[in-house]
């Protein structure tokens, strides 16, 4: 495991671990041209894993780095499974239950896979520390520079809506807490995202906050989302 | 005339927002993304390099009366509860750029399944026409709203509750727990 305090050097894996990576594709039987095509990926993601490795200290800022796994939404989810298993050990649990996250969790996942329960639990064991690493980078940074910084953490602020659904999930404060405050974040993607996240955390309780949040923006695209939001919320006993 | 729906992964995808302005598209004008949203179903799942150009859509009756049904068998096909995007089309519009053919789905919900078609699309040039005609009218099925509907149609017997993949019973349950009125 890399400690991010205290590594001054990033661990570059190698050829040899990238083909070791390769060779493990290819004896879980995944056939060759989605093999090849996801080569490629890997190499983003062992770039962005040791990327953020070079992070001297915790700070969201080594999360932008990660933002090349969002060529991940919508991959295979049992291969982002195996990936996720081979390099997460590389990084400290809360780094790897974002990467966990970002992967291993979209709603079409394969959960009969082991290796993807494995990841989804890891992440809904580890995922406490991630939130509050996030929700630094998320209102610290400007993420108007880029879209994939954009696209990450619209992507993460709606899975925590899944993730944190469950009242007795670990989470679910920590994920309503953070969901709740972007629906007035400044990039208006992620206010797209918290509206998506809300509705994931099924919590009518939000209800004034969606509502104080509908009468500032400014966007009437977002405006028209959290008026349908209101709504199902209300519903549900709000 | 007979409405169509056709799941998309994301409807912002199809709005003209802050994001498609950053990316300098003009008001109208389909992404990249949205063109793979609409013709991308299955991109080489499996590993033979054959790419299908077909996309799959359902009827849903001139007033929508099968819209919750569709919406419950596809929901349940997944395995977490959460929103589901959509388009909803009308069938001229779609015959016009390609003939549908009648092909069995593949739902829990027999009947969702014959009102299933499959949508021929070879040409880039009518892919485009079609995205165009699609812009700013994707639509959300909240949550909420999806679970209304997986209830119902456990409750008529349409879908059997004991098919569910363990993770979606799990939300499934949590949300029925709540005493969610219906």
């Amino acid at each position: 495991m890399i400690n991010l305090h205290e590594t001054g050097t990033a661990p570059v894996l190698s050829d040899v671990e990238i083909g070791a990576a390769s060779t493990n594709l290819t004896t879980n039987e995944i056939k060759p041209q989605t093999r090849n095509r996801h080569l490629a990926t890997i190499a983003f993601l062992v770039s962005a894993m040791t990327t953020a490795g070079h992070c001297t200290e915790k700070t969201p800022d080594g999360i932008r780095y990660l933002t090349d796994v969002r060529i991940f939404d919508g991959a295979d989810s049992n291969l982002n499974a195996q990936v996720f298993s081979t390099y997460s050990g590389h990084l400290e649990k809360e780094w790897a239950a974002i990467l966990g996250l970002t992967t291993a969790y979209p709603a079409d996942t394969d959960t009969s896979n082991p290796l993807t329960h494995a990841a989804i639990k890891f992440v809904e064991d580890n995922m406490d520390a991630g939130v509050t690493l996030i929700h630094r980078w998320i209102f610290t940074t400007d993420l108007g520079r880029d879209s994939g910084e954009r696209e990450l953490a619209s992507m993460i602020i709606a899975e925590l809506g899944n993730l944190g659904m469950s009242l007795k999930s670990p989470i679910h404060q920590s994920a309503r807490s953070l969901i709740s405050n972007a629906l007035v974040h400044p990039v208006a993607s992620l206010r797209e995202a918290a509206v998506i996240g809300v509705d994931r955390l099924c919590d009518p309780s939000l209800y004034p906050k969606v509502e104080l949040a509908e009468r500032q923006e400014s966007q009437g695209y977002i405006r028209r989302d959290m008026q349908q939001l209101m709504a199902t919320l209300k519903s549900f006993g709000a | 005339m007979q409405l169509i729906f056709r799941k998309v992964r994301k409807k912002s995808t199809w709005e003209f927002n802050v994001e498609a302005q950053r990316q300098g598209l003009s008001d109208g004008e389909p992404s990249v993304r949205a063109l793979r949203d609409l013709a991308d179903d299955s991109p080489d799942q499996d590993g033979s390099g054959v790419y299908s150009d077909k996309i799959s859509i359902f009827k849903i009756g001139e007033d929508r009366s099968d819209f919750n049904r569709v919406i419950a068998a596809i929901a349940c096909s997944r395995k977490s509860l959460q929103e589901i995007d959509y388009l909803i089309i009308e069938e001229k519009v779609i015959s016009t750029y390609s003939t549908p053919e009648e092909c069995l789905g593949t739902t829990l919900d027999d009947h969702v399944n014959s009102l299933h078609l499959d949508c021929s699309l070879t040409s880039a040039v009518k892919l485009v026409e079609l995205a165009k005609h699609c812009m700013k009218k994707a639509e959300r099925c909240p949550k909420i709203e999806v679970f209304r509907a997986i209830k119902k149609s456990i409750n008529k017997g349409w879908i059997s509750d004991a098919s569910l993949s363990t993770e979606l019973r799990a939300s499934y349950d949590e949300l029925n727990a709540r005493n969610t009125p219906d």
